[in-house]
């Protein structure tokens, strides 16, 4: 029956056209994106479960193996079986021998049991009662029962390997706890559809002691747990027995709701995909598939107020679920599964409960806290990712589906930066006895969660520490020894910015005798005595840092605080923060320090334009237009020493040759005077603009200009001018539809610049992670070779849709996990059958949405006809053009998005490996950025030092393969770097006439080359520095046959050419793959 | 490996000579990162990237060095002024003769244009003319202020506000909903439309299942 999903099994008649009279549209726009997500979750679920005739496959492997262990000769059980296990309980092993019976329930529990079997984990539990008889009275004290559960295991084990029906065994844990092994026994015929399908041991031990010594609040059972010399009780080893002495009555009570009740299988299969795809919260100390369906039959008891029934759909099922995990009061009062009129745990009890552990879910029984894994960290993380999950519920198109199953929610994604900490053979653990009342490694969890928190005080929403310790080959014979060799991982999730980059943390008063003692012994060396503007003294901590690395901060207390407390050595450590900060560095210097003077410089400008009288019409307003000025830019230009009006500063010994202009749009005051012709209009425009650069030239400044740019330098910058005439698009729309839908006006162009600019500026005022995230997502772009495909404004819109519409997550609080989820965003997006809608200001409503998806549904109209090619390939839509006609009209085609997903998927598994796993071999955190020649037709490697910015070239292209078609030597008319002498001040004018504005040799390149070739090849180049340019040859079908001459051409000739047209810049052009005839 | 490093350091001379100065002007600690990062690259090297993060493949070199021997020169670099780097130098200074060459420039084109125009426009009266017609026209009197063509004010008038007036005024045409058939036709029309989304959405279903994209993991 798994084909059959309860979900919405019909089209809605509400679609059937011709309408009935009643039925509003609205309803049926409703009823038809109700039945789209049922389709995609009933899709979902046959995906997830495995088939009927598999799984009856798997119950029989199960049964037979429950044979063979009720089949186990009665044999005496020793120590020797598991002498490690038992050594590092810190056992003897003369009291542990018993003579082995073999068990006399076996029963199937679990997934198998309640039906909801979820790929991939597909394992089938298989309960073993341990016997009485195999037991002594006393056996819950000091980790004997641990021991002797591990012992029968073991006989069990030594069996089983010698069956021929069986593959393989091996050992792991119950829920990562060290003290409680389970086996995992692989058939040995395998299930086609249930690849590594194996069968779970978990040993139970019902009734095999007596309860009162096992109370949870007030027993010690662990004799050398104590405090003060006084034994402590032991909740949490208290709580591990009494789990496995009711696993089996909490199993059949929970199958026995779950059997007969389809829909409420197929929510917990999907609350266990939802589950599974958030890492942190499916873990040890959190969720697992058995503590979901616990709670799941809690709120179907009037208990849980029974707000599930039988009456309920999967998705009904799952909100309520979902909704009770983030706002249900209950969670404070603690959950019973126990009907109301069969409860046996008094309030006291639960009180207790609460009062000995962070979440507390009693058990059919009343004696067993199921939630006694759970910390209060991981707890508000499940709230608060609940909470998420029914925003995304509420406003993601389908229900949230693809952000609530197919999104993973993985640390490196998630928080903000994440930590490596390896602490195998550090001295605190090993001062730790592995098991007590806790495990060792539970403790130092929770040890490194409360130094952070301590460190980063408010600086932090949320520390999440999570060490997984059960090593994935576990022999028995060794004990602990490997348990906790992979490194523990804490994700961090800042809060606000300003707190999160604070410079000082303010201490107590040193009056505060007590609370100065505890800072300083915290802090040590660190902490000083202050004294602060108003005139308070306190104890704090100072992280003096330049601007542009702030975001180091955190990194370093939590270095620091880490470090002190577990004497951790430095390469035990990896903080996630600024490993990405090098694509952006300048000399070792992030050149965002100076934006500030950038913005000065054109506040100056700006305000001399609006001043100048002696143009005929006046300027009303002056607005940037260059990312430089919203942030964006991955290297902002800095002061250029020959830029200023006067030189009075020191000159350096050498400046560069080239200086980037920025543009700025300038607007004038109204006139009637305008001609109405565009020819002219574009004209007038020029001759205003050479005006306006004429008297400032009178001013001082240095103004050069060509008949296209007027550009004006001054306070260290050069500004290129530009005039927004309002006329000019009305004009555009008069002339006509046709050929103006192609190429759009100067004007309509600077009107979709303006407006970006002015919505990025606002975004980054909101979001201060949202620059950096840009500038590398922009520089992996370029360094992939993609600028002549993707446009700067295109890829900003990209990432302001992060920020905007972060579900599954939180807006991005860090450039590193932003960028992961730019790659991933690009590489998952489905464009060809969604618009991207970027809304900054919360500018739309209902009717805008409605407008843009009519837009989005008549670009895609072609699909029908041509999937391959659909214009724009990618729809971007934003509050000033809601068709998508702004940044991604022509480009990227279809084809080259799909390249450019390609290289985003394979960055974000390097980036998600790098993050969690760190550097390994030849994987670098550089490989991000390094981007492979073999995959283009052919080379051109260009003269780095005749390029016009060499220092921004990330790494020097390596010689590519294939064959050497032409080399060339470098130019000696240009050079990117001049000497200044001390002449230079006298003369400062002609020394400016060397500079060139706006002058880059490789964009003139390419535009000779596309010009002399303009169908044969795709070329692909780094527009912000890089000495090689990629060539892919087109199909001959694209040329068409005018062209046929220029195919004719063997490759080896056309390369030649190519390296013709750019000589002096080219450096060698290489052959790899000759274009395919036809 | 030695040799991606003398590469990369050759590099750093060559351009230092070619500027005639010896310092780029990087303080020293930049200097060592530099230095560092590609020792890092040095130790990535050996692997021809699986995916796509490659990283230098000594042979490469060798390959470069054989070949070198016999391969053609791109002709006259620096003399030839029809391409290359010679050619967008002499473009670019071409193109900035200074302000008042350009400004005479546009003004000369200005002229010229609106020569051209005033002829056209007197050809099409003539034209008109010669139809039968008189054409009437008004020329003294006070600026226009108005288009000629559609009527519209221009000049003072913003875009904006223009058509925010446009806009207000729009509720005064007939309700979209006033007559039934209407009403019926727009929802036929809606009907029409979410149809073909809900076939579309039905298609990309069956795409997505053909991609496996129902496969959380």
């Amino acid at each position: 029956n798994d084909g059959e999903v309860q979900l919405n099994p019909k089209p809605p008649k509400a679609l059937s056209l011709p309408s009935r009279r009643r039925q509003p549209t609205t309803e049926a726009a409703m009823v038809s994106a109700e039945y789209s997500i049922d389709l995609k979750l009933s899709e979902l679920l046959k995906q997830a479960r495995p088939s009927a005739t598999s799984l009856r496959a798997a119950g029989e492997a199960t049964d037979a193996v429950g044979e063979l262990i009720k089949s186990v000769p009665p044999q005496q059980a020793a120590a020797e079986a598991a002498s490690g296990f038992v050594r590092d309980l810190g056992l003897a092993a003369e009291k542990l021998a018993f003579s082995f019976r073999p068990p006399e329930v076996v029963r199937l529990a679990g997934s198998h049991a309640a039906g909801a079997v979820t790929r991939p984990d597909v394992a089938a539990d298989l309960l073993v009662r341990l016997p009485k008889e195999c037991f002594h009275e006393k056996d819950f004290l000091n980790h004997r029962y641990h021991a002797k559960r591990c012992l029968y295991l073991c006989v069990i084990e030594k069996s089983l390997r010698s069956s021929p029906l069986i593959r393989k065994v091996s050992w792991s844990t119950f829920q990562d706890e060290a003290r409680k092994p389970v086996l995992h026994v692989y058939p040995a015929t395998e299930i086609a559809e249930l690849p590594g399908f194996y069968v779970r041991i978990i040993p139970t031990a019902s009734s095999l002691f007596d309860l009162s010594k096992l109370n949870l609040s007030t027993r010690n059972n662990v004799r050398a747990y104590t405090k003060d010399g006084i034994n402590q009780p032991t909740p949490r080893y208290n709580n591990s027995i009494l789990e496995d002495m009711f696993l089996e009555e909490n199993a059949e009570y929970t199958g026995s709701t779950f059997a007969n009740w389809k829909t409420l299988q197929e929510a917990l299969v999907l609350l266990k995909v939802w589950a599974r795809q958030r890492t942190s919260i499916y873990s040890h100390d959190c969720l697992n598939g058995y503590l979901i369906s616990a709670i799941l039959v809690f709120l179907t008891l009037d208990s849980g107020g029974s707000i599930i029934n039988r009456s309920m759909t999967t998705r009904q099922i799952f909100r309520v679920a979902i909704n009770f995990f983030a706002t249900s009061k209950m969670w404070s009062k603690g959950l019973v599964i126990q009907p109301m009129k069969k409860r046996t745990i008094s309030k006291e009890g639960i009180a207790h409960l609460l009062k000995t552990f962070d979440v507390a879910i009693c058990d059919v029984s009343g004696h067993v806290n199921l939630a006694f894994r759970m910390t209060k960290s991981a707890f508000s993380e499940l709230q608060d990712e609940a909470a998420c999950t029914l925003n995304c519920l509420d406003k993601c198109r389908d229900g949230g589906f693809e952000e609530l199953f197919m999104t993973k929610v993985d640390f490196g994604a998630k928080f903000d930066s994440c930590l490596r900490i390896n602490l195998k053979g550090n001295s605190k653990v090993t001062a730790l006895s592995f098991c007590s009342d806790d495990e060792s490694w539970r403790v130092l969890e929770k040890d490194v969660q409360s130094l952070l928190q301590q460190g980063l005080t408010d600086r932090t929403k949320m520390i999440r520490v999570l060490w997984r310790s059960t090593p994935s080959e576990w022999n028995i014979m060794d004990g602990f020894s490997e348990f906790g060799s992979s490194p523990l991982i804490v994700g961090v999730m800042l809060s606000l910015l300003e707190k999160s980059y604070s410079l000082v943390d303010i201490g107590p008063n040193p009056e505060n005798r007590d609370e100065a003692i505890k800072f300083r012994k915290f802090w040590g060396e660190k902490a000083e005595l202050r004294r602060f503007k108003d005139g308070a003294i306190a104890e704090s901590t100072v992280w003096e840092t330049e601007t542009w690395e702030r975001h180091t901060i955190i990194k370093r207390i939590a270095d620091y605080v880490l470090s002190k407390h577990l004497l951790l050595r430095q390469e035990d450590l990896t903080h996630v923060v600024d490993q990405l900060d090098f694509c952006l560095l300048v000399g070792g210097q992030d050149p965002v320090s100076s934006s500030g003077a950038l913005l000065e410089a054109f506040d100056t400008l700006a305000k001399q334009l609006r001043l100048l009288d002696d143009v005929p019409l006046k300027i009303s307003t002056v607005q940037p237009l260059d990312s430089a000025f919203r942030h964006t830019s991955v290297f902002p230009p800095e002061p250029h020493p020959l830029a200023y009006e006067k030189s009075s500063q020191r000159l350096p010994n050498f400046a560069a040759t080239c200086v980037r202009s920025l543009e700025v749009m300038i607007q004038l005051e109204g006139s009637g005077n305008w001609p109405l012709d565009p020819v002219a209009m574009e004209k007038t425009k020029s001759a205003f603009l050479l005006r306006i650069g004429e008297s400032l030239e009178d001013r001082g400044m240095f103004v050069t200009a060509s008949e296209d740019e007027v550009n004006v330098l001054t306070s260290g910058y050069s500004f290129l001018l530009k005039i927004f005439h309002e006329r000019g698009l009305v004009v555009q729309k008069q002339a006509g539809d046709s050929n103006i839908q192609s190429a759009p006006s100067e004007d309509k162009e600077l009107f979709f610049r303006s407006q970006h600019s002015s919505m990025i500026n606002g975004l980054h005022g909101i979001y201060q992670a949202y620059g950096p995230v840009v500038r590398l997502a922009k520089r992996w772009i370029s360094a992939h070779l993609f600028s002549s495909f993707i446009s700067e404004e295109a890829v900003e819109l990209v990432a302001a849709y992060l920020f905007l519409r972060p579900f599954p997550f939180h807006a991005p609080s860090s450039r590193v996990t932003g960028f992961l989820r730019f790659l991933r965003l690009l590489s998952s997006f489905d464009w060809t059958f969604s618009p991207m809608i970027v809304d900054i200001n919360n500018d739309f409503n209902l009717k805008d949405e409605k407008e843009i998806n009519e837009n989005f549904m008549l670009s895609r109209r072609s699909y029908e006809q041509n999937p391959h090619d659909i214009e724009p390939a990618m729809f971007l839509a934003t509050s000033y053009d809601k068709s998508s006609e702004a940044w991604t009209k022509q480009s990227p085609s279809k084809s080259v998005l799909k390249r450019i997903a390609s290289y985003a998927k394979s960055s974000a598994e390097l980036l998600t490996n790098l993050i969690i796993h760190g550097q390994s071999g030849q994987y670098t955190w550089e490989c991000l950025y390094r981007t492979p020649l073999s995959n283009y037709d052919a080379v051109i490697l260009l003269h780095k030092e005749k390029l016009c910015r060499p220092h921004h070239v990330l790494f020097p292209a390596e010689i590519p393969n294939g064959k050497l078609v032409i080399q060339g030597k470098p130019s000696n008319d240009f050079h990117p770097y001049m000497p200044l002498s001390k002449s230079v001040v006298r003369s400062l004018h002609d020394t400016r006439d060397k500079l060139l504005v706006n002058f880059d040799p490789t964009a003139y390149f390419l535009r000779d080359l596309k010009c002399a070739f303009p169908v044969t090849f795709k070329l692909w180049h780094d527009s912000i520095g890089g000495d090689a340019i990629g060539l892919t040859w087109e199909s001959s079908k694209k040329r068409g046959r005018d062209e046929d001459d220029e195919a004719m051409l063997d490759p080896t000739s056309i390369l030649k050419e190519v390296g013709d047209v750019g000589k002096g810049l080219v450096r060698s052009v290489h052959l790899l793959k000759a274009p395919k005839l036809e | 490996i030695v040799d991606v490093h003398i590469i990369y350091a050759a590099d750093v001379n060559q351009v230092a000579a070619e500027s005639g100065v010896m310092d780029i002007g990087e303080p020293e600690k930049a200097k060592k990162r530099k230095k560092n990062k590609t020792k890092k690259v040095k130790q990535s090297g050996e692997v021809n990237g699986i995916d796509m993060q490659v990283s230098v493949r000594e042979d490469n070199l060798e390959v470069h060095e054989v070949d070198t021997a016999n391969v053609d020169e791109i002709a006259s670099v620096d003399e030839d002024c029809s391409r290359g780097m010679k050619k967008w130098i002499l473009e670019y200074r071409q193109k900035r003769p200074g302000l008042k060459v350009l400004q005479q420039n546009i003004d000369v084109f200005i002229t010229a244009h609106e020569e051209q125009q005033e002829r056209e426009k007197k050809e099409r009266e003539a034209a008109a003319a010669e139809d039968g017609w008189t054409v009437v026209m008004h020329h003294k009197g006070r600026k226009k202020t108005t288009d000629a063509e559609t009527g519209t004010a221009v000049g003072s008038v913003s875009l904006a506000a223009m058509q925010e007036k446009m806009a207000q005024k729009k509720p005064k045409e007939v309700g979209r909903n006033f007559y039934r058939h209407q009403k019926r036709e727009a929802q036929m029309s809606e009907l029409a439309m979410l149809q073909s989304k809900f076939e579309q959405d039905k298609k990309r279903i069956q795409q997505l299942r053909a991609q496996r994209k129902f496969k959380p993991y």
